[in-house]
């Protein structure tokens, strides 16, 4: 999946719903700009919503190399 | 006047058989007997001749306005200095008195030293605090911002401290869904400023950290002192990834606060910053989606007016073409709202296809085709209703089905 940042496409969304609301594009811009608009908008949802939760902890091993394994609540209460 | 008279040393000398002893026996016993009585004191005075070769040690010369005293402190107590030691700086120093017998001098073994009336970590907080600030380290310019949706937060920080549960449990709260990595270090004690300076390199070398936090809880000055050191600073300033610092309580402000490009005044508030309210930003984004459906709505009431007026007016310059091409325009806008499926748009498209129905009906195009036809005066758009507003000689300009005439009134006829 392309990168696009939350963000910008959140930017471009308002700045779409301001350029309708001024009124002075013809039809067809305004028709496209909607259009786009959509499509900002479902980027957004994707974004928000598609994440998953996951906790982890980086080790690095002797050689520098990473791994990571998962963080476990109850390991870190023990050592305490 | 004899010497033995007046200097009491010689005279225990001359006391001990007069036995004549060497410079090195002299000096050394000169030296065993000030070890004995100047051993483990505290002196007040300025420092001069400041010399730090590149041994380590550090030479030095304290001095108030009556006298001087060298001092020395060796290797690896003077690396262990926190604040920078400077000309003219008043200070305390710990340490005994002893005598270099080579050059047969006494002078100062320092073992600690502190700045006078400030503790020695508040001045090389301060001292480091001005230069970094002056090298442009704390430079708002340099902050980056925090990115509003973060998708892979790192965390560097102690995994068996407060911190990172509180952390863990705000980011838990506000923005559940999110991928978090925790890069554990020590965060205090020996060795603690390395880890951490390390962990924030090493985390600019993975491929997907969009913000990370680095902190600790709440303790004392020593404690938090990991965060005041250089190394930190540095790597902080070096991130390419966002740094929040969030370190103890909102009262301790440090080195990595300032160069951080946000300070989070506790771990708990450093979970706030790093990831949005999802329900806040999914109402947000449902509101814009309204407005995006609204102004399109607006917009197309507005169109519809526009048609309205057409319909209204009889434009008659050049009447086909504007029908014609405002007709094309609706049917294109139909069709295109039936391919986007939305359902206020859906609603709206139904009514502007009624609409062009009866656009279509009006259109003097139809009325023409039955065999009327349309008169003007030459340059007027407007329909001549009555003869009485004629005279004879008038150009007049006549619209049949299929192109017009123009031709010149020659007898006026009464209804």
């Amino acid at each position: 999946m392309a990168k696009i940042k939350f963000e910008n496409a959140l930017k471009g969304l308002e700045e779409i719903v301001d350029q309708l609301e001024k009124g002075d594009l013809s039809l067809d811009e305004a028709l496209s700009k909607y259009e786009n608009g959509i499509k900002l908008y479902k980027q957004c949802v994707t974004l928000l919503d598609d994440a998953e939760k996951k906790i982890q902890v980086l080790i690095k091993d002797e050689n520098g190399a990473f791994r990571t394994k998962e963080y476990e609540t109850d390991t870190a209460q023990n050592n305490e | 006047m004899d010497a033995a008279d007046t200097l009491p040393l010689f005279r225990n000398i001359a006391k001990s058989k007069n036995k004549i002893l060497t410079i090195s026996e002299l000096t050394r016993r000169i030296r065993s007997s000030l070890e004995q009585e100047f051993f483990n004191l505290w002196v007040v005075g300025e420092i001069s001749n400041l010399k730090k070769p590149s041994s380590g040690h550090i030479y030095l010369t304290l001095k108030d306005t009556g006298a001087q005293l060298q001092a020395v402190m060796f290797r690896p107590l003077a690396s262990r200095i926190k604040f920078e030691v400077k000309d003219g700086m008043e200070v305390l120093a710990f340490g005994s008195v002893t005598v270099y017998e080579p050059r047969g001098q006494y002078q100062l073994i320092i073992e600690s030293i502190e700045p006078k009336g400030i503790g020695a970590l508040q001045l090389a907080f301060l001292q480091l605090k001005e230069k970094l600030g002056k090298e442009g380290l704390f430079d708002p310019a340099h902050k980056k911002p925090l990115p509003l949706l973060p998708r892979k937060i790192a965390i560097v920080t102690s995994l068996t401290g407060a911190a990172i549960k509180d952390i863990l449990n705000v980011i838990n709260r506000r923005f559940p869904r999110v991928e978090i990595v925790i890069y554990p270090v020590k965060v205090q004690g020996e060795g603690a400023a390395l880890e951490i300076a390390q962990a924030i390199y090493d985390l600019n070398t993975l491929p997907d950290i969009d913000v990370m936090i680095v902190g600790r809880g709440g303790g004392s000055l020593e404690d938090l002192w990991a965060f005041n050191e250089e190394v930190v600073a540095r790597s902080i300033y070096a991130s390419k990834i966002p740094v929040i610092s969030a370190v103890g309580h909102e009262i301790d402000v440090t080195i990595s606060d300032l160069v951080a490009d946000k300070r989070a005044l506790t771990p708990t508030e450093a979970g706030e910053l790093v990831v949005p309210r999802y329900d806040l930003l999914k109402d947000s984004l449902e509101k814009i989606k309204t407005r995006l459906a609204q102004a399109l709505y607006n917009k197309i009431l507005l169109i519809k007016n526009q048609l309205l007026r057409v319909k209204n007016s009889f434009a008659f310059k050049r009447p086909f073409d504007k029908v014609v091409m405002l007709r094309q325009k609706l049917d294109e806008f139909v069709q295109r709202l039936a391919t986007m499926g939305k359902h206020a748009v859906e609603l709206e498209r139904e009514r502007l296809a009624g609409f062009a129905n009866r656009l279509d009906s009006v259109s003097p195009l139809k009325v023409l085709g039955r065999g009327y036809s349309i008169t003007t005066r030459e340059n007027d758009v407007r329909p001549i209703k009555s003869a009485e507003t004629i005279t004879v000689g008038t150009q007049v300009k006549t619209r049949f089905f299929r192109g017009g005439v123009v031709s010149s009134v020659i007898e006026i006829l009464k209804s």
